[in-house]
Order: structure tokens, then C-alpha cells, then sequence
């Protein structure tokens, strides 16, 4: 390698490290594609899968790229979303299948399921020192998205019944920390 | 090296690790000219030092995202660096195995040729058997050597460790120059 430029080469250290984020984040983000592929094949509903499973994918590994608490958050939404994700499917195939088939059942579940999920990611945002917010809204739009994978399942209704229970779990946590601060 | 540097350096690769930007101008200065001083021991020639350092210093950013905060940030770093120069030295000689050749070090003016040609032998044969050496052997002894932060270990583990790199480096000196030691 020849000599260059110190600035040049300070400008090339820079890329090589934002470049390895990029790689790193996007290696971390790996369970959306898991995600998109199990709802795919349960769902049967490729056009929406695809479409969530692209956007949690680009979502989690911009996060992991920038780092800091967008990038924990990130780990814990996805993380959280993989239960998220797994609750109305098992729900849907097991004992409780022909009651999840009614309006009532599906906003239940799901919506149950996006409460537990916005109650677990605000006691984890709680344990942090700053930014609690910030780690919320990112963990929680992440782990909506997962949660939305395996919400197909249940059509539209199912996918408002698990954000709705999401926010409303996560935002008087939200407002009453921003109220406190 | 000043302990306050290491730990303040060690606190900014952490924070480049979390992706705080921020750290990166303070990690480049303060390991660009640490690492250049470290691989001008091994070569003996700036130019070549700061060419393996840019390789090197590429590696370490390249890989700070994946930084382990339990080890220590120098330690780490010069691993890198004295691996990016093995690697340069190894390239270095197929180079001169292609041609036919040796690359020999330049003599300098200002000393008899008699220390010259017995510092050069020696340095040339130092850098073989660092060469292939292997890196936690070499992580080891650079450790001892610059009395550094040594890796994580217990203190008799780390002993056991350096007799072990030390015995691996006297058993390549032998294989490559047997028992003479005025070659």
C-alpha cells in the first residue's frame, strides 16, 4: 500500500469503520429475515410480508448502524419481537385456534400481546441513564414491526390490535418521563 | 506509556465500539502514533512502519464495532499492527524468493560497519522469528516486554503463557539458526 494523504487516509479509516457498522449492523439484524420467512410460510400473505419483513430488516440494521441506544434498542425490539411474533401464531395453532377466528379473540391476543411486549421494553428503558425515550420508540416501533409478521395472520384487525397495545403500554410511560424529566 | 493515555484510550475504543463518533478523531490520533513507534521497533525504517500501520490502523476500525471491552485497547491494537507486519514481512519475502533475491536494509553512515552488520543480522534475524511467531505469543511477550496491560489472565496463567512464547521463540531461533549465535 503506498503512502496517501493523512487527511485522505483519516477520510478512509472513517469509511472503513462506517462500512463495518453497516456490515455488523445488518449481520445483527438478521432475525427479520427469519421473521419474514416464518411469516411467509404460515401467513401465506407474501406481498405484506415481504413489504413489513423489508422494512424491519432496513429499520434494525440502520439502528445497529448509528449504534449508541438506537442500536440497543434495536437489539432488545427485535428480541422482543421474536415473542411477539411467536404468541398469535402458536395462539392461532393451538387450543385457542377457533376463538382466535373472531373479532374479540384476535384484538385480545394481540392486543395482549403488543401490551406485554410495550411493558417489558419500558422496564428495560428504565434501567437506562438517558435517553429512555429514545430507546422506547425505537424498541417498540422494532418490535411492532416483528410482532406485525406474524399479526398477517390475523388480517388488519390483528395488526391494530398489537399497535394499539403497544402504545398503550409505551406512551404514558413515555409522557411520564418526559413530564419528570 | 502513560497509564492515563491507555485507560482514556481504551474509553474512547469503548465508545467507538457503542458507535459514538465522537471517539473516532481522539482513537486515531492517539493509535497512529503509538502504533508507529511500535512497528518502527520491529522494522527499523518509518516509511514501512507507517505503510503497515495504515493496513493496520484500516483492521482496527474496520473491526472496532466487534471491540471485546474486556481486553485492552492497546494490547489489541498492536496485535493488529505486529500481525499487519508478519503479513508484510511474509509478502516481503515471496516478493524476493520470486526474483531470486534478498531485500537487504540500507547501512547507515554514522556508525562502524562492524556494529552495523552485526545489528542488522540481528534485527533481521529477530524479525524471523517474530514473523512466525504466533499473535498470543506475541501478545504475550509484547506485553512483558513494554510492561503493558497484559491480557486477561491470572497472573500465573500469564507467566505460564510468556515461558511458553518465550520457549516457541527460542524453538524457532533453533530452526532457523540452530545453535550459531554469531550468524
Amino acid at each position: 500500500m503506498a503512502m496517501i494523504d493523512p487527511d485522505e487516509f483519516r477520510q478512509r479509516a472513517r469509511r472503513a469503520y462506517e462500512w463495518a457498522r453497516f456490515r455488523h449492523g445488518a449481520a445483527r439484524a438478521w432475525p427479520a429475515l427469519l421473521l419474514t420467512a416464518g411469516s411467509w410460510w404460515l401467513c401465506r400473505e407474501p406481498g405484506f410480508s415481504i413489504a413489513i419483513g423489508a422494512s424491519l430488516f432496513a429499520l434494525a440494521t440502520a439502528l445497529g448502524w448509528y449504534g449508541r441506544i438506537p442500536g440497543q434498542a434495536a437489539a432488545a425490539g427485535l428480541k422482543a419481537g421474536m415473542a411477539v411474533f411467536a404468541v398469535p401464531v402458536i395462539a392461532f395453532h393451538s387450543y385457542f385456534a377457533p376463538y382466535c377466528g373472531t373479532l374479540a379473540g384476535m384484538l385480545l391476543v394481540n392486543g395482549s400481546c403488543g401490551l406485554g411486549v410495550g411493558v417489558l421494553l419500558s422496564i428495560e428503558s428504565s434501567r437506562l441513564h438517558s435517553q429512555g425515550n429514545v430507546f422506547l420508540l425505537c424498541a417498540s416501533v422494532v418490535a411492532a414491526l416483528s410482532g406485525m409478521l406474524g399479526c398477517v395472520l390475523f388480517g388488519s384487525t390483528g395488526l391494530a390490535g398489537m399497535a394499539v397495545g403497544i402504545v398503550l403500554s409505551t406512551a404514558p410511560v413515555a409522557i411520564y418521563r418526559r413530564a419528570t424529566a | 506509556m502513560d497509564e492515563a493515555i491507555r485507560r482514556q484510550l481504551n474509553r474512547d475504543m469503548i465508545a467507538l465500539a457503542d458507535g459514538e463518533r465522537r471517539a473516532f478523531d481522539p482513537v486515531y490520533r492517539t493509535l497512529w502514533s503509538l502504533l508507529v513507534k511500535f512497528v518502527s521497533a520491529f522494522s527499523g525504517d518509518a516509511t514501512v512502519a507507517e505503510d503497515v500501520v495504515q493496513q493496520a490502523m484500516l483492521k482496527i476500525f474496520a473491526k472496532a464495532s466487534t471491540f471485546d471491552r474486556s481486553r485492552d485497547a492497546l494490547t489489541w491494537s498492536m496485535t493488529i499492527a505486529a500481525n499487519e507486519y508478519r503479513s508484510h514481512r511474509r509478502k516481503l519475502a515471496n516478493r524476493a524468493m520470486d526474483q531470486g533475491e534478498w531485500v537487504l536494509a540500507e547501512p547507515k553512515d554514522d556508525e562502524t560497519p562492524e556494529a552495523i552488520a552485526i545489528r542488522n543480522n540481528l534485527r533481521d534475524a529477530a524479525k524471523v522469528v517474530m514473523g512466525h511467531m504466533r499473535p498470543q505469543d506475541l501478545e504475550a511477550i509484547v506485553a512483558a516486554l513494554y510492561e503493558g496491560q497484559r491480557p486477561s489472565l491470572a497472573a500465573p496463567a500469564f507467566r505460564k503463557r510468556l515461558q511458553r512464547a518465550l520457549a516457541n521463540g527460542r524453538l524457532i531461533w533453533k530452526r532457523h539458526y540452530g545453535n550459531d549465535r554469531s550468524r
